[in-house]
Parts: C-alpha cells; sequence; structure tokens
C-alpha cells in the first residue's frame, strides 16, 4: 500500500488468531502445569502415565511455539514455505490437544473447556491459513 | 465418555467374594477382570473383583445373604424391608470428583396397613465444579492398580522387586557383607581371637571365666578390645592333677601363638612373658628374673603342696589402629597349692591397649559434665615438670603395666592416673572388714552415688599416737591421696582452674591430745550447668570431713583393741533454680552509605 506497486497479501484476521493464539497458548499452559499438580497430588496416577502426560505436555509447548512462530512470520513475509510449515506442524498440535481433551489419563472439566478452545483456534487458523496459503502462492504465479 | 464412569470405582467398594463365579447380581456389568496369564499359586490367593456400580453397591450390607436391618440396599431384604422402620444408608453416591455420577437414593413408604415400601431410584447427579473429573481413561479407574498375583510365569520377577531391599536378604546383603569382612585384615571388636597350634591348626584364644557355677570353663573365648578380668575356681586333687593338669602350668597361658589379623596369611604373634611372681606360701611376692631354661611347671614338693602353680594370668594386648595385634604380653603369678584348700582359685586378666595411643587411654567421666555412676576425676597438683608415669605413686596396678605403657600424662598443673577408678575412694566393704586387706582394694567414688563403708583395725600398739594417726588417716585417705578434682568430666589437665582443690578440716599438727581419725566423709557439692534442656553436672566444691575420736583410744576400742573406720560420701544438689533467659531482641542493623540521599541531601 506504501509503494502502491503491491497489494498486501497477509490476512489481518490470521495475524490476529496468531497474536490471540500466542497469548491464549500461554495461559493455557499454565493452567495446564497447575492442573498436573493437583492431579497429581489429588488423584492415584500410576507414575508411568504421568509421565506420559507430563512430555506430552512439554512437546505441545515446543509444537506451538514452531507452529505460531512459523505462522506469524509466514503471514507477515507472504512466504507460502513457512505458512505450509505452520499448517503441518498445526497437525500434531491438534492431536495434541484432542489427546487432552478427551485421551489422558484423568481429564479435568477446565481443561476439557481450554481444550476445546484451543482446537476451535486451530480449526480458524487452519482455514484462514490455507486461504493465505493459497493467496501467497497464487500471487507468485506472476 | 459416559461409558468410562462405569468403570470406576466407587469409593465404598463392596467386594464380591470369588468363590460363586458367577455375580450375585445378573445385572452387575462384566467385572473388571486383571488379566492373567496363568492361574495365580495356590498359596497367593485371589483378588477379589470390585463392584464399581452404584446400583449395586451397598455399604450396609454387612451379612452376606443375610437381611442386615433397616439396609434399605440390601437384596436380601426383599421380605424384611416391610418391617423396616428406617433406612441407615439412604443415598449411595460415586466418587464425589466425577462431573457426573450416578446416585442411588432408597426411602421408605408407608403403606396403609403400616407396613413400609422401598422406593429406590438412581439417577444422575452432575457437578458443576470446574475442578471435577470431565472423564478419565484409566483400566482400574480412580482406585490404586491392583497388585499382581504371584503365578507360575511371574513368580521370578516378582520376588526379584520385592526382595530386592530386605536387609541381609541373599540377593542383596548376603554375599556383599562377608566379601567387607575378609577386606578387613584386622579383628573387629567383639571378635575371637585366632591362634595357632603347634601344627598349625586354628584355634580360638581362651580365657578360663566362670561360668554358671564359680568353676573355670576353659573354653571361654576372649574378645577383641573387650577387657576381661574373672575369677573362676578349680577342683583340684593335688596327687593326681599337680604335674598333669594343664590349667596350672604357666606353659599353657605362654604358649600361644595369635594371629595378627584375621586372614589367613596374617603374621603369627608369640605371646611374650613379661613377668613372673612367686607368691610364697604367706602370701609374700617376689619377682623372678627369666633367665629361660628354669623349670617352672608345677611340682608336686609333699604330699599336701603344690609349687609353681598358677593362680594369675594377666595379658596385656596392643593392637593398631588396622585392628592387628601387635603384640601380647602376658605376667603370671605362680603360687603354692595346699592340699588343705578346698579349690584353687584362678583369676585372668585380659586388656586390650593401642599402640602409640596414650590419648584414647584417657578416660572421661562425661562430656562435658559429670555422668551418674562414673567415677570422680581427680589429680595432684604437681611441679612444673613432666614425669615419668610410673615414678608417681601408683596402687598395685597390674603388674608392669604401669612401666609398659608410660601411664600418667603431666602437664604443668595438674596430673592424673590414666586408670579411671584410681581416683578418690572409699574403703572396700569386705566380708572380713579388714582394713589392712590391701591398701589397692578401695572403691571409687562414684559421681551421684551416696555411700558408706567402713572396715576394722586391730591396734596393737595404741601408744604410739601419730604412727595410728598415720595409718589411719592413709587407710582412710587410700594410697595415693589426690588433692584435686575436676569440677567436669573432661576437664584438661592443662586448665588448672577447672580443677577444685579437696577442702580438708583436718590439721594434723594441732591435734595436742592424741586425736586420731575414725571416719572421712566427703560431701561433693554440684550443680546443674547450662541449659535447662541438658543440663551438665558441675562439681562446685568438696569437702573432706575428718572425724577424730573425743575419748581415749582404749576406750573407743572398748579394750578389745579393734577399732572400726568409717568412709562415706555424700553428694549435695546446689543448683539455683532455673531462670528462664531470653535472647535479646534483633536490631536492625541496617546502615545506609553515606551518600545514599547524594543530590538531595
Amino acid at each position: 500500500m506504501a509503494s502502491g506497486s503491491q497489494p498486501i497479501l497477509s490476512s489481518t484476521p490470521l495475524q490476529v488468531l496468531f497474536y490471540l493464539n500466542s497469548w491464549y497458548f500461554a495461559a493455557f499452559y499454565v493452567a495446564e502445569i497447575l492442573m498436573f499438580i493437583y492431579k497429581g497430588v489429588l488423584l492415584p496416577y500410576p507414575s508411568d502415565n504421568l509421565v506420559l502426560d507430563v512430555v506430552l505436555l512439554l512437546l505441545f509447548l515446543g509444537l506451538e511455539t514452531l507452529r505460531i512462530f512459523y505462522g506469524w512470520k509466514g503471514n507477515l513475509c507472504e512466504r507460502s514455505l513457512a505458512s505450509c510449515a505452520s499448517l503441518f506442524v498445526l497437525v500434531p498440535c491438534a492431536a495434541l490437544a484432542v489427546y487432552f481433551l478427551l485421551l489422558q489419563t484423568f481429564v479435568l472439566r477446565l481443561e476439557f473447556i481450554l481444550s476445546a478452545v484451543l482446537l476451535v483456534f486451530y480449526g480458524l487458523e487452519l482455514l484462514l491459513g490455507l486461504l493465505s496459503v493459497s493467496t501467497f502462492s497464487r500471487s507468485r504465479v506472476y | 465418555m459416559s461409558n468410562t464412569s462405569d468403570l470406576l470405582t466407587l469409593p465404598p467398594t463392596d467386594f464380591d467374594s470369588p468363590i460363586p463365579t458367577t455375580p450375585r447380581y445378573s445385572r452387575t456389568e462384566e467385572p473388571i477382570q486383571p488379566t492373567l496369564p496363568a492361574e495365580p499359586l495356590p498359596v497367593s490367593g485371589r483378588l477379589l473383583t470390585p463392584v464399581t456400580k452404584v446400583g449395586s453397591l451397598c455399604p450396609c450390607d454387612k451379612h452376606k445373604d443375610v437381611c442386615d436391618i433397616n439396609c434399605c440396599c440390601d437384596r436380601a431384604c426383599s421380605e424384611e424391608v416391610a418391617l423396616f422402620t428406617g433406612c441407615s444408608v439412604d443415598t449411595v453416591s460415586g466418587k464425589k470428583q466425577l462431573c457426573s455420577n450416578d446416585v442411588a437414593t432408597y426411602s421408605l413408604e408407608s403403606r396403609i396397613d403400616g407396613y413400609s415400601e422401598l422406593q429406590s431410584s438412581v439417577r444422575k447427579e452432575t457437578n458443576y465444579d470446574v475442578f471435577c473429573i470431565q472423564s478419565q481413561n484409566r483400566v482400574d479407574g480412580l482406585s490404586h492398580p491392583s497388585p499382581a498375583l504371584p503365578t507360575d510365569s511371574n513368580f521370578d520377577s516378582l520376588f526379584k522387586e520385592f526382595t530386592s531391599f530386605i536387609f541381609g536378604s541373599e540377593e542383596n546383603g548376603g554375599p556383599v557383607a562377608p566379601a567387607e569382612h575378609q577386606a578387613l585384615s584386622g579383628y573387629q571388636w567383639g571378635d575371637v581371637m585366632v591362634t595357632a597350634g603347634e601344627s598349625g591348626q586354628r584355634g580360638m584364644f581362651w580365657l578360663p571365666a566362670p561360668c554358671v557355677t564359680a568353676d573355670c570353663v576353659d573354653t571361654s573365648p576372649a574378645a577383641f578390645l573387650k577387657d576381661q578380668s574373672s575369677r573362676c575356681s578349680r577342683r583340684v586333687v593335688l596327687k593326681q592333677d599337680c604335674g598333669s593338669l594343664l590349667a596350672l602350668k604357666m606353659d599353657t597361658y605362654t604358649d600361644i601363638r595369635v594371629f595378627a589379623g584375621k586372614t589367613q596369611d596374617a603374621a603369627l604373634v608369640p605371646v611374650e612373658v613379661a613377668s613372673v611372681i612367686l607368691q610364697s606360701v604367706d602370701g609374700t611376692q617376689t619377682e623372678l628374673m627369666i633367665s629361660g631354661g628354669e623349670n617352672l611347671n608345677p611340682v608336686l614338693l609333699n604330699p599336701t603342696v603344690c609349687a609353681n602353680v598358677v593362680l594369675k594370668v594377666a595379658y596385656v594386648t596392643k593392637y593398631n589402629p588396622a585392628g592387628e595385634i601387635v603384640n601380647v604380653t602376658v605376667s603370671l603369678v605362680l603360687g603354692f597349692v595346699r592340699e588343705a584348700a578346698l579349690s584353687l582359685e584362678q583369676e585372668f586378666h585380659i586388656t586390650f591397649f593401642q599402640e602409640d595411643g596414650e590419648e584414647a587411654a584417657i578416660h572421661c567421666s562425661g562430656n562435658p559434665g559429670y555422668v551418674v555412676g562414673l567415677p570422680l576425676v581427680s589429680g595432684t597438683r604437681t611441679a612444673e615438670y613432666p614425669l615419668p608415669a610410673w615414678t608417681l605413686d601408683f596402687p598395685h596396678l597390674d603388674l608392669q603395666t604401669a612401666q609398659d605403657l608410660s601411664l600418667t600424662v603431666v602437664v604443668t598443673g595438674i596430673a592424673r592416673s590414666v586408670d579411671p577408678r584410681d581416683t578418690v575412694s572409699l574403703l572396700h566393704s569386705a566380708e572380713d572388714q579388714d582394713c589392712l586387706q590391701g591398701p589397692h582394694r578401695r572403691s571409687p567414688v562414684l559421681f551421684g552415688l551416696d555411700s558408706v563403708s567402713g572396715c576394722t583395725l586391730r591396734l596393737k600398739d595404741a601408744a604410739n599416737c601419730s604412727l595410728v594417726l598415720e595409718v589411719l588417716l592413709d587407710a582412710l585417705r587410700g594410697p595415693n591421696h589426690a588433692n584435686f578434682v575436676a569440677s567436669f568430666g573432661n576437664s584438661p589437665l592443662d586448665y588448672p582452674l577447672d580443677w577444685i582443690p579437696i577442702e580438708s578440716n583436718f590439721n594434723p599438727v594441732e591435734a595436742q591430745s592424741c586425736s586420731i581419725p575414725l571416719s572421712l566423709h566427703l560431701q561433693i557439692e554440684w550443680t546443674k550447668y547450662g541449659l535447662l534442656m541438658n543440663p551438665q553436672a558441675q562439681i562446685v566444691s568438696i569437702k573432706e570431713v575428718i572425724r577424730t575420736n573425743t575419748t581415749s583410744l582404749d576406750m573407743l576400742s572398748g579394750g578389745s583393741s579393734i577399732l572400726s573406720i568409717r568412709s562415706s560420701v555424700a553428694f549435695v544438689p546446689v543448683s539455683a533454680a532455673a531462670l528462664p533467659g531470653y535472647r535479646a531482641t534483633p536490631t536492625i542493623n541496617a546502615k545506609l552509605p553515606f551518600d545514599f540521599f547524594f543530590p538531595f541531601v
């Protein structure tokens, strides 16, 4: 817009989503840690189950950081490759969210709600990400 | 998700007996059977299968197949329920932590004819807590996992898992501990010392001791580092035993070779004869110069007297810090045995000393305060030069040990004997009550224990007043009269302020007429020192009260010339009442730097 030569292809809604998602995930993560402490103290966790859940939680942090970073940069820089990477990482992230929603050893209601909201984020980001990737790659043709 | 809650084990879990293979209620869902790979071993029994459904749970069902009164959920009460007056348990609910759980309610309704009718319902209750458990994905639900039952196949792994931490089990401690023992070459406290016989066979170091009766048991082992002294008697028939009984022979106690350590290749330490003392028939002792070649074996002098019989054996064993025996010396007393004596009494001693370890030989009577029952620590003020130990006045300590071990440590100020029993002492009360029985037969003053003892003296020459006075004073005070007592059980010798002089009221010079001491009383005042939680006994003062006669000597003895003297000790606590002490309240000692408010002030 500044130069007028090229239109800005980056998606504003996607960027807003990434921004909100990053803050939401941070809050989600802190809440998860506290809830795991709560569950570990109160509930009869077998140690291997607890280890599995905690390891997956740690993995979740890494994948989510990677996803938001690539999606963020890819959207701002209009790079379809980075956006594709972000969408690719979305799959294991969604799987982990589903794990914490349904499959982990004990699911608290709060976890259920938080994971469900996270999945809503993922769904919207998937849609918008696919749209922006297609926009970026179409603009490359010229 | 709703199915998963069915798997939950509920808190008041009811257990079906395993014997009827079909559950009591056919409606009960398939029980969660722990997958068993094989039949459990016969002794291990079986685990009960948990009943998890709220509708079939009944916490008040105490008797199986018998109706419990007023237990509305008891299935055996189908007929008796009409007579119930109330429900002891009216709701059975599942785990409260779940977001939705089943609750079974039971209530009674009166029919028109006066009998009761049971109304029961199972409904779902929803928990609105945000931290409730929405779902869970464990086989065992909220209960702890059921333990694995031992079967043929998993027995070994279970055994390994659960026996690894048992103390002294074969797996863990068994082979390790002996290996450590083997690694140590020296003896440890209480170990039996190993001797080598003539032909190299290994034996034990014996020290005869009385067992149940006073008779000597020859095969009583001496333990390493355990000082022992024993006195036992033997019945001897002189004609047969004088030359033949091994226990009477000196060689039995001297021809011993001891292994320095426990290992097979340890060096052999022969027992050295330090001294041999001959005791005459009337009890006088003379030391025999050992020149070798003398025959000291028991000899039957005439049919009623056997000479050179071992009466007393004292071993002194030196060891090094590694627990190896460095040398063993033996001192013997040989004497005569008469036919008239009923039995022969023998004494055996063994003491252990660490090589060049004089420090360890000094005994304390407390740290720091005195401990009740331990002897007082006493000493004498000496001139400020060191003395060889054996030049000091010693009681007739075991033969030569005093010289061998350079016993006393003398520093500036106070000198004390290392023998803890060589301290302020009282007369020893013996059955014959003879004061002249031997000056070394005295009982030490033990802290905190009041005691009285006495003995009798036969005075032949009562006229010689000064001699009588000296004899009596010696008998009362003991041979080595200490004049200082340590205020604490561990007072150092080089700190004279910790030593309290023994005040005496007796002044022999002022005695004009013949006043002789008849009793000695020690009054020891002590106080508790230090914290109330852990008070330490400290001696504050010690007073020697010697009471002399008031009448003439002939009157005292009543003409029989037998005089009884008495010694006593009393411990007087003089502790002041404890005062609460407050620590000083902490003061804030924060100083601001000089230029803290620099630009402004």
